[in-house]
């Protein structure tokens, strides 16, 4: 072992050793796919033309834009202007003025002393152009059916009329950002910052109503809501240390906090048939204060001590619904007339870092989170499921969930030559919480890493974990309660042994030229668990390389493989003798394979005015799930679900001519194709909204071509 | 009083500390741009070069700021260790000379950072001469192209058909991680636990409810991959197997959902899955809410 560990020193050493003056190699391609603004010199400019998609045959236009806004017509794409001197500076941007996915910014510095931003940005997302529902939102948040029910309650009309009779509709959201920040430095050690930002989201998204399981009803919920997020603080720095004075404000409010829908089957109250309409309550208003204190002290030898302190409230008191709309059943009687529900967060940091000696550096670090949820129970002796059925509850009334997490982090890296750092590092994470299976876990983890990094032709890091997760306090009793197997573990708290293993090595021969690799690979069992999740893997890897032999080339490519799986296991039973028959056991052996390719080509001014850039991204994931039966099933043979697979192949090529100094023409062309195949959203499966237990909006997952062409003048200034 | 005996302690610790002693072996900004010209000139377009900000390298010693005294250099250029050359310096090295004055705001965490312990400097993503974005400072165009020079799986993820907004420019990496160090987990930049970074943006499932549910309260990475998956919502998997690694009871959640229940339409398979009834799953207000249906 001491000769391995000298043979890698000696390694490493002469690496350093062989270091040139060579540059770093250039980063893989660009993952954002907005053209954005040029990063051509000058103070001012603008980039406006037109823009135009011809799409496939039944392409899914709204997958397509999703996130943007790429209908056809003319555009102002990006627009900046600003000025810089040697103590102010002030510049203003916008970009898709006039569509769903614009954006305008401003910001303004007096150098060291004040300093300000602004910015408003809308980002839609399209869930949907497929959607049909035949309910009208009569009222915000009421679905009405008119005459349909009672044609279907009656036998005159079957649910498939409503396939038939609805309409089609496009599901979108918008969320419309406001952001200002301000920051004051009223002295050279004190600095004010104020920060302000207002998050609208408007549209309507598919939300789920539910008269039992044989009537189920997706809607287009409205959305409405309104965050208004506010931050001040104060803070002092001199060149021993820092102190922070913070308050954090957030307050959501929703406009809309009760949805009401027709039964499709039902047009009359009944206290054993389902009601003729439902009512669910939707996002309650919320707020949260919190106030912290922090600092940080540089101490002798090297070393730093920092301390954080947060205690915040959080607090939730909207007016409660009944328990049901349903007039054929008596609503029981509300324990509390409004939530009054609050919890209070309190939050601890603390760490200490030394490096004594050159070669040798030390961190230890404690934090601590408790979500002290203080609602009081809302006793529930009795409920209605569905607005359909008066039930008892055997819990009696709801469990206010709370959590403390403490972790320490130890770890200590030793240098023995300049640009190599073995670091070996232990956590001990601990986390109580109540109304769970487990009191308490403990995880313990140790790491072990390697890096080699600096040296000018090579980067080399490496790390391995292990960890295990042990709970204590397990209380079977509950799972029983709530008709549980007892031997089921919850896969987030239930005990867990994991090894995960990852490093990267990327090699630069020469300045103009990298080669990158890396891997993973982990492995997740939990010892113990009969039901639930067993296990849960990981392999993958990557490759590439980047040759930018000046500034006018640049080029590169990469490709990545990802594999994950998991083992769950389950008992399909009935409440009975079926509840402990093993041979009623069945596992589910699920695997996400994922292959990712990117290439890029930057060509700038390699012809004469001329900048050309190239983009290529691949993405194929494929998702399988394999179910297996217990030997001697009484269970029906298992008809395997074929697997879900999404493909997507992206060109880009971006040119411009610049015909002066400060005019350029510019052509875009983006090609992309999306393949999919995902059971649960395909069109073969969702072939009518009206299903024999569900009333759906057709929300769907389907294919698209598409060919996008952009004209455009760039004008500088 | 035992916190205020802290407080002062700490004020004192502030104040007692005797700062370094600078040496009078400086030689100028204009000593150093006879040779660096082109250096001294990257300096100036960007906030460094700011003398109006007294706490910028040009607001006190100029180069020699961060570089030190040049005198020994200007004496013999030739000479090892002359003068401080970041690209040879110890990771750990040529950060310290960065914090000196980079201590506050999103800085203060570095030390003891995941990035501080696996030996990145602050050199390894930023350029001071020759940066290549317009904020921040970082050797490539984008905040994403210097993440992906490592977190390359993270970044293929966004490539996925459940995704956040990253690839479409609307969200970046540091949207979420502050790189320097925070005390949240993971390096999340808003808040001191994973799902305050989340409701930051997701306001409306922050509650608290008065039907909580349990994992969502205490992870929103427990279901969801936020940086991309094979799965609507950016589920880890599809529903209803996901549900089924913690609801298997008796009657529908312990139901196997193979094809045949496919191809019968099943409501807990098709579309949004178990989501198409417990359309409350982050949480109810409603006092019928026990099993998130309404």
């Amino acid at each position: 072992m001491r000769i391995m560990r000298s043979s890698i020193v000696i390694v490493l050493w002469l690496s350093a050793s062989m270091a040139s003056a060579q540059q770093p190699n250039t980063p893989p391609p660009q993952v954002n796919e907005d053209t954005g603004l040029s990063t051509l010199p000058g103070q001012g400019q603008v980039d406006f033309g037109f823009r135009g998609t011809i799409f496939g045959d039944n392409s899914d236009e709204a997958r397509y834009q999703r996130f943007r806004d790429l209908r056809n017509g003319p555009f102002i794409e990006g627009f900046r202007w600003g000025k810089a001197t040697d103590t102010k500076s002030w510049d203003v941007r916008a970009t898709h003025v006039g569509y769903r996915d614009q954006q305008y910014a401003a910001n303004y510095n007096d150098f060291g002393k004040f300093k300000t931003s602004f910015e408003w940005t809308q980002i839609p997302l399209f869930f949907s152009q497929d959607t049909r529902t035949v309910y009208s939102e009569t009222s915000t948040g009421v679905f009405r059916l008119g005459d349909l029910p009672r044609l279907v309650q009656t036998g005159a009309a079957t649910t498939a009329i409503y396939n038939a009779q609805a309409t089609p509709f496009d599901l979108q959201l918008k969320r419309s950002i406001a952001d200002v920040r301000l920051t004051y430095s009223a002295t050279p050690n004190l600095d004010v910052n104020l920060s302000f930002k207002n998050t609208q989201k408007t549209g309507s998204q598919p939300w789920a109503g539910t008269f039992g399981l044989g009537n189920g009803v997706e809607l287009p919920a409205p959305v409405d809501t309104r965050t208004t997020d506010v931050g001040a603080a104060a803070e002092w720095t001199n060149n021993r240390g820092e102190v922070r004075v913070g308050y954090d404000g957030s307050f959501f409010r929703n406009s809309i906090t009760t949805i009401m829908w027709d039964n499709p089957v039902r047009f009359t109250d009944s206290a054993t048939a389902g009601p003729s309409q439902g009512r669910e309550s939707l996002w309650p208003n919320s707020s949260i204060n919190s106030g912290s204190i922090s600092g940080l002290a540089k101490l002798p030898a090297n070393s730093q001590a920092t301390a954080y302190v947060s205690l915040g409230n959080w607090s939730q008191n909207d007016p409660l619904l009944p328990f049901t709309i349903n007039s054929a059943i008596a609503s029981p009687a509300l324990d509390r007339q409004t939530a009054d529900a609050s919890a209070r967060v309190t939050s601890t940091a603390f760490t200490f870092n030394s490096r004594p000696v050159d070669h040798l550096w030390l961190n230890a670090r404690f934090r601590s989170y408790d979500f002290d949820n203080r609602t009081p129970i809302f006793h529930v002796p009795t409920t209605v499921s569905y607005d359909t059925t008066l039930t008892t509850f055997a819990e009696g009334g709801t469990s206010p969930y709370s959590f403390t997490r403490k972790a320490l982090d130890l770890d200590v890296s030793w240098t023995p030559i300049t640009f190599a750092a073995f670091r070996a590092g232990y956590t001990r994470e601990t986390v109580g919480q109540t109304f769970r299976t487990f009191d308490t876990t403990t995880e313990n983890t140790l790491r072990l890493s390697a890096d080699a990094a600096g040296i000018r032709w090579l980067t080399l890091r490496a790390v391995y974990e292990h960890a295990k997760r042990v709970g204590t306090g397990v209380d079977e009793q509950a799972l029983d309660d709530i008709g549980e197997q007892v031997s089921l573990r919850q896969f987030d708290i239930s005990d867990r042994n994991s090894n995960r293993l990852s490093a990267i090595a990327i090699v630069t021969p020469m300045s103009s030229l990298s080669f990158n690799a890396t891997t993973f690979v982990g492995r997740e069992d939990r010892p113990g668990v009969a039901f639930g999740l067993r296990s849960n893997d990981s392999t993958g890897g990557s490759a590439g390389f980047d040759f930018v032999p000046g500034d006018a080339v640049s080029i590169g490519a990469s490709y990545e493989y990802e594999r994950y799986s998991a083992l769950q296991a389950s008992r399909q039973a009935t409440p009975g003798a079926q509840f402990d028959d093993p041979t009623r056991d069945w596992t589910d052996d699920s695997a996400d394979h994922a292959h990712t390719v990117t290439v890029s080509a930057d060509l700038l001014k390699l012809w004469p005015k001329t900048d050309v850039r190239f983009a290529y991204d691949f993405s194929r994931a494929q998702s399988t799930y394999v179910y297996g039966l217990a030997p001697n099933s009484p269970l029906a043979q298992v008809s395997q679900l074929p697997p879900v697979t999404n493909t997507r192949n992206r060109v880009s090529v971006d040119g411009r001519y610049m015909l002066t100094r400060r005019l350029g023409l510019g052509l875009v062309y983006w090609y992309e194709k999306y393949d999919v195949n995902d059971y649960s959203f395909s069109p073969a499966t969702l072939s009518t909204i009206a299903l024999p237990s569900y009333l759906a909006l057709g929300y769907l997952y389907r294919p698209y071509t598409a060919n996008t062409v952009w004209g455009r003048v760039t004008y500088l200034w | 009083m035992l916190r205020a005996f802290g407080l002062g302690g700490v004020l004192l610790l502030l104040t007692a500390v005797p700062a370094s002693a600078q040496s009078g072996n400086y030689v100028g900004e204009a000593t150093c741009v006879g040779c660096h010209d082109a250096e001294g000139k990257a300096l100036h377009q960007t906030l460094h070069g700011k003398a109006q900000n007294t706490r910028t390298p040009e607001g006190a010693q100029g180069c020699e700021t961060c570089h030190g005294p040049g005198k020994a250099h200007v004496d013999d250029p030739s000479k090892p260790g002359s003068i401080k050359r970041f690209p040879l310096l110890a990771p750990r090295e040529a950060s310290a000379t960065c914090l000196t004055c980079h201590s506050r705001g999103n800085h203060t965490q570095w030390k003891g950072s995941m990035h501080d312990a696996r030996n990145l400097s602050c050199i390894t993503c930023h350029s001071i001469h020759n940066p290549k974005s317009d904020k921040a400072q970082l050797k490539t165009a984008t905040v994403i192209e210097t993440c992906a020079t490592c977190h390359k799986t993270e970044v293929a993820k966004l490539q996925r058909s459940g995704h956040m907004p990253v690839r479409e420019g609307k969200m970046t990496c540091t949207s979420c991680h502050n790189p320097h160090g925070t005390t949240n987990a993971r390096m999340l930049r808003v808040g001191n636990w994973i799902n305050e970074t989340c409701v930051s943006c997701h306001a409306e499932k922050r509650g608290p409810f008065l039907w909580d549910h349990a994992p969502v309260r205490e992870a929103c990475n427990t279901c969801h991959d936020p940086h991309g998956s094979n799965n609507d919502r950016m589920l880890v998997a599809k529903l209803p197997m996901l549900c089924q690694r913690c609801h298997i009871g008796t009657r529908h959640p312990s139901t196997i959902y193979d094809a045949n229940q496919l191809a019968a339409k099943s409501s807990r398979i098709i579309g949004r899955g178990c989501v198409n009834c417990h359309a409350q799953i982050h949480g109810s207000n409603s006092p019928a809410g026990n099993a998130f249906l309404r």
